[in-house]
């Protein structure tokens, strides 16, 4: 017994000293910049394989493109990054770029046309997830030294906006071959360099990736020869912490500089601390209600009316008051934002709830005392702020009003995925994030491929209008196309958007110059902390 | 000669019987442990008077007062989607208390069975009777739950499917380790030389006493199997939104701290359930222990 | 004793197998596909990048050949290689399992130290105050669930009290020690980097605590309920009797015996806490086991779901082996054939 109080207090004093010490280093920390971000959707740090949020953040930083969007409310205005001036030829096949001059890699190679040509092929040919975005290039060839022809296949009006893509970013090509990449036609089984590129960048960018510990932490350094003033801070740690209320913790705390996952719910409660710091940013995230047009999956939901019907039936204010009013309405087509949509645009576009509406269309669609169906959806978070599971009780709230039986199938996100995709389903809420910043992402997604065929939506007169208006290079005409193509899809369509997201970022009182950016988090370039 | 074997038979047929009467009474004497059976009963009443003690109704929604605190018009606040929790926990109990009842009951006897009688048994049926519980032991119950929910839906039903196919084993391996404890020891070698069969020292003499540690954890896994159901939810399994049951709605409020009605309330419910629950493991425990030893 | 343990550790290889089959077989009964969790939703529609990516996981072969090809892999030594990770699960393994055992570890130690006195104290001086006291601990420990105790731990020691280090295995800005075993408390010894030992074990205390918390309870009711039992026998009479000490008596005698449940219930507890517990993991940002078994579940990643299959299966049975070995040595009377 006493051999047993002895161990116990022997445990209580290493554990007592352990924590004093632990903390006395911790106070005294130095200078790197301490970002909190959920890292579990990361597979691979590689620009040419990667496709998620939090590589997206890191290429962002690594590496520079050719040319940038500006941000802020102009997203699809571009500004020269790696090339200085660009053109297009008459018939919107042919680009050519002229390169910016004098230009070293963070490993001191000089950046010439070759790079170019050498990143993009391989991003082509590596057949990974992003590979497509190439999908329209039919070939590149190096003028000279700097300068760089790309020929399309078409013409498509979103080409400078794939441009802008952290998956665009320009590598080192004679480091990155020096550590296995190929550019071959072949590629997805002659390049090897992607453990290296987990581990280390061959990139331009104002930072430089310093290891990668997985669920762990991910470090970057200033790059010293980056080709425009350097970053602020020498070194930056982004650690993987999946849980939001712990991410809140830790930047209260002061342990964290920047936390990124922070819900709205939580940030509510953290108003009012002065050491801290909320900045908003519009988010290009959606969440919307698709419902299947097809009459084999449910005849009655196939009817556009009836569609239309559950349009005018929700509560849209109620959905946005769920986030907190951290979201605002997605219009119907793409998101607020871009090419020429603004918020006023979207509140002028969308379907008001009007339930005398709804149930007049249903009455004109043969179901005036409603009807029954399934609505599936993934357990989990979404990426507007706040889970799934809460907007389906919404929803399913709101059209009882109107006779509509909403039946609710939880299923593990993945699950739900899957049978998503093969086109089964009578109805299903879930999100879209722009794989890049231009209307035709979206667009193409609703009418032409991907969602389209799961709800089985074929319109031959909106997929005209689609291609139209996706390969039309002159924005104003575009967006007149856009416009006819929206009054379309929401008479005919199937979809029910319900939100856009905002984000919210915390961060410390003394960090300056972060601004929300909507693929890849944000620049850290300008960044400060004082 | 007389005939000891079955004078001994009666003797022990008589004490069983009137045994668990006898454990009834000692149960009854303890304090604690029927305040916790008065607790149960408590909620197990609440949950079947649901529809006219709740205030409100438990799926209805006030989006705009969504997360407010507790107040006048509702006594424990209000959650994500603006419904009233005191209504929600009211209900709550007609998911969670049956589903965890069902669950830890079936368990605990199919485990003990199992586990004593490999351990009686000894040898290779002990040797391969526990490697099969090693194996449901490490058997990822994550894969089984999304298996179970993707293949069979998502119900509470369901949700008991997989959680009774993992539950199991603790209470194998405890009933076993005590077994093989009694089997070396000298009651069951006095019943032995007296020339009863094995059966009936295992069914008479063996179990009843390895039953003890079971009782104790079933007692203390109650509160557990309703939380299990929780973590069950994010799989798509468990009861289907937006019935209210305690363990999802604990784990809605998990990530909201400010708002901490939420998770606090039914939390409570569950914690009042479990220590009922281990009163009465306890007095069980107490009651049933000097009264099974045959001596 | 030696053949026994022999004799366990052949059929432990065969039942770890056992789990990685069920595993596979249940595994496909959940419809994600591995290609829904890692390529987007246009790359999805390309045909060359589906192939692309089903040819290089083996996911075109027939099923019982990618089984095969995962026994045969395991033969030689390899794990295979983690779609999730892009590399050997066996190397993903390695830094993950480090992490569970150190949190594990440091959970049964507190579960002892803590609940093994409390138990036996109850039981000695049963329904005094000490028995109330353990049977609050006890009660509280195990009927909070566990992802709101390590929320609400964080939030008072770690946020308002500030008594404790923060989430993580180490202090911002620290670097992690030289990978040698892969457990930050021997790695930063054998660096000789004090900090950095210091904070790896101050970062352990709140999580282990956390943890312990759900097991402590039911070690000292067990303990408490088995050392009752063994109080009231005849040996013990006899050895009181004797003319010992009332704790000369407890200790030599009764505890041993009394232990055995205990036993149990920490082997199956430390099994547990093997396995990884994912909510505490999140929440404590902690790199193990728990979350990467959870991730490979989710997203289907099958090299990934068979080796943490294989390797938990292979820790169950070890901890097993180990508890039937520690039952022979408490109670004499127990022997293996």
């Amino acid at each position: 017994m006493r051999r047993l109080a002895f161990v116990t207090l022997i445990v209580a004093l290493i554990g007592a000293v352990g924590v004093s010490e632990g903390m006395a280093g911790q106070r005294a920390a130095g200078k790197a910049l301490i970002v909190a971000l959920d890292q579990s959707d990361v597979k691979t740090l590689d620009p040419g394989r990667q496709f998620e949020y939090a590589a997206q953040f890191i290429d962002l930083n690594c590496y520079d493109t050719l040319l940038a969007s500006k941000g802020g409310s102009e997203l699809t205005t571009y500004v020269p990054a790696l090339a200085t001036e660009w053109s297009v030829s008459k018939d919107g096949k042919e680009y050519t770029f002229k390169l910016r001059k004098n230009v070293k890699f963070a490993s001191g190679n000089p950046f010439t046309a070759e790079d170019v040509r050498f990143t993009l092929m391989r991003l082509k040919n590596v057949k990974g997830n992003p590979a497509w975005l190439m999908d329209p290039l039919k070939e590149i060839q190096v003028v000279d030294s700097h300068t760089v022809k790309m020929v399309l296949s078409d013409p498509f009006g979103d080409w400078l906006a794939l441009l802008t893509g952290p998956n665009s970013g320009i590598l080192d090509a004679k480091l990155a071959k020096e550590h296995g990449a190929s550019d071959s036609a072949t590629a997805d089984k002659d390049d090897k360099s992607e453990e290296w590129l987990n581990q280390n960048s061959a990139g331009s960018g104002p930072f430089v990736l310093k290891g990668w510990l997985r669920s762990n932490a991910i470090k970057l350094e200033r790059n010293p020869n980056y080709w425009r003033e350097g970053p602020k801070v020498a070194r930056v740690e982004i650690r993987d912490v999946p849980s939001p209320a712990t991410q809140k913790l830790q930047v209260e705390n002061g342990d964290v500089d920047i936390a990124l996952n922070v819900t709205p719910d939580l940030i509510a409660g953290m108003r009012g601390n002065k050491n801290i710091k909320i900045i908003t940013g519009q988010s290009l995230d959606n969440m919307y209600l698709g419902l299947t047009t097809g009459a084999q999956i449910h005849p009655v939901l196939a009817k556009k009316e009836v569609r239309q019907a559950i349009r005018h039936a929700i509560d849209y204010d109620g959905i946005i008051a769920l986030t907190n009013k951290q979201a605002v309405r997605g219009p119907v087509v793409y998101s607020v934002g871009l090419l020429g949509l603004s918020q006023a645009d979207a509140d002028r576009l969308n379907p008001k709830q009007d339930l005398t509406k709804a149930k007049e269309l249903l009455a004109k669609a043969g179901v005036p005392n409603g009807f029954k169906f399934p609505l599936r959806y993934g357990t989990g978070p979404s990426p507007v702020g706040i889970t799934y599971d809460a907007v389906v009780q919404k929803i399913q709230a709101d059209l009882k009003r109107v006779g509509i039986e909403v039946e609710l199938v939880p299923e593990e996100f993945g699950v739900m995925m899957t049978k998503y995709r093969a086109k089964q389903e009578a109805a299903v809420v879930s999100y879209n994030t722009p794989d890049f910043i231009g209307p035709s992402s979206w667009v193409g997604q609703m009418v032409l491929h991907t969602w389209a065929p799961r709800l089985h939506y074929d319109s031959p007169a909106a997929k005209e209008l689609a291609n139209k208006a996706n390969s039309e290079v002159d924005p104003k005409k575009r967006v007149a196309l856009y416009q006819d193509l929206i009054k379309l899809l929401l008479d005919e369509g199937p979809y029910v958007m319900l939100v856009q997201g905002k984000v919210q970022v915390v961060t410390r009182a003394n960090i300056e110059g972060y601004q929300y950016f909507p693929i890849g988090h944000a620049r850290l370039l300008p960044v400060t902390k004082n | 000669m007389i005939n000891t074997h079955s004078l001994q038979e009666t003797r022990a047929a008589e004490a069983s019987e009137s045994e668990w009467r006898r454990v009834w009474e000692r149960l009854s004497r303890n304090p604690t442990a029927m305040s916790g059976l008065v607790l149960v009963l408590g909620w197990v009443l609440v949950a079947l008077l649901a529809p006219w003690i709740a205030p409100y109704d438990p799926i209805e929604q006030n989006v705009m007062n969504r997360l407010a605190p507790p107040s006048p018009e509702h006594w424990l606040g209000v959650d994500g989607l603006g419904r009233d929790i005191l209504s929600r926990v009211i209900y709550g109990g007609r998911v969670s208390l049956p589903v965890a009842a069902a669950v830890v009951i079936l368990a605990a006897i199919f485990g003990t069975l199992y586990g004593g009688l490999a351990g009686f048994l000894g040898e290779w049926p002990d040797e391969v009777g526990m490697r099969v519980v090693d194996m449901v032991l490490a058997f990822p119950a994550l894969i089984l739950a999304m298996a179970i929910a993707a293949a069979l839906g998502p119900s509470i039903r369901n949700s008991m499917l997989a959680m009774l196919l993992v539950w199991w084993p603790p209470y194998a391996r405890l009933a076993r380790g005590q077994v093989l404890a009694l089997k070396a020891s000298d009651f069951v070698a006095a019943a032995r030389s007296l020339g009863l069969s094995e059966r009936r020292i295992l069914v008479r003499h063996v179990l009843p006493n390895a039953v003890a540690p079971s009782l104790v954890l079933m007692a203390m896994d109650f509160g557990n199997a309703i939380i299990i159901t929780a973590a069950l939810s994010f799989l798509g399994l468990g009861a289907v939104p937006p019935t209210p049951e305690w363990g999802a709605m604990v784990a809605e409020g998990r990530e909201l701290m400010q708002q901490w009605w939420i998770s606090t309330f039914p939390g409570l419910a569950i914690l009042t359930v479990a220590i009922a629950c281990n009163f009465i493991g306890d007095g069980l425990r107490d009651a049933m222990d000097p009264r099974l030893r045959l001596r | 004793m030696g053949r026994y343990i022999a004799r366990r550790l052949v059929l432990m290889v065969v039942a770890a197998l056992g789990v990685t089959l069920i595993s596979f077989i249940v595994s496909r009964a959940v419809p994600t596909d591995p290609v829904v969790s890692n390529l987007g939703q246009i790359a999805s529609q390309r045909p060359e990048i589906v192939k692309a990516f089903r040819e290089k996981w083996g996911l075109d072969r027939p099923l019982h050949e990618q089984y095969l090809a995962f026994v045969r892999n395991l033969a030689r030594g390899d794990l295979g290689t983690s779609i999730n990770t892009r590399r050997s699960v066996t190397t993903d393994l390695a830094h993950f399992m480090p992490a569970t055992i150190e949190l594990a570890t440091a959970a049964i130690v507190f579960a002892l130290t803590l609940g093994l006195p409390l138990g036996i104290f109850a039981a000695i001086r049963r329904d005094g105050p000490i028995d109330h006291l353990a049977r609050l601990v006890s009660l509280i420990g195990v009927s909070i669930p566990i992802f709101w105790l390590a929320t609400v731990s964080l939030v008072l020691f770690y946020a308002t009290l500030q008594w404790t280090v923060g989430p993580g295995r180490l202090g911002p800005q620290m670097e992690a020690p030289t990978f040698v075993t892969g457990f930050y408390t021997v790695d930063s010894l054998l660096d000789g980097d004090s900090e950095a030992f210091w904070s790896a074990l101050a970062h352990l205390v709140l999580p282990g605590l956390v943890l312990a918390s759900s097991i402590m309870g039911l070690v000292t009711r067990v303990t408490r309920s088995s050392l009752l039992e063994v109080l009231s026998q005849d040996y013990m009479r006899t050895a009181r009797a004797k003319g010992l000490r009332e704790f000369h008596v407890i200790a030599r005698h009764a505890l041993r015996n009394a232990l055995i449940p205990t036993v149990t219930i920490l082997g199956l507890a430390y099994g547990g806490l093997l396995s990884g517990a994912v909510m505490t993991e999140t929440i404590f940002a902690w790199p193990g086991l728990g979350r990467y078994a959870f991730q490979s579940v989710i997203t289907n990643d099958f090299p990934g779901i068979m080796g943490v299959t294989f390797v938990i299966g292979i820790m169950y049975v070890v901890v097993n082996l180990v508890v039937d070995v520690l039952y022979a040595w408490l109670d004499p009377r127990i022997h293996y054939a």
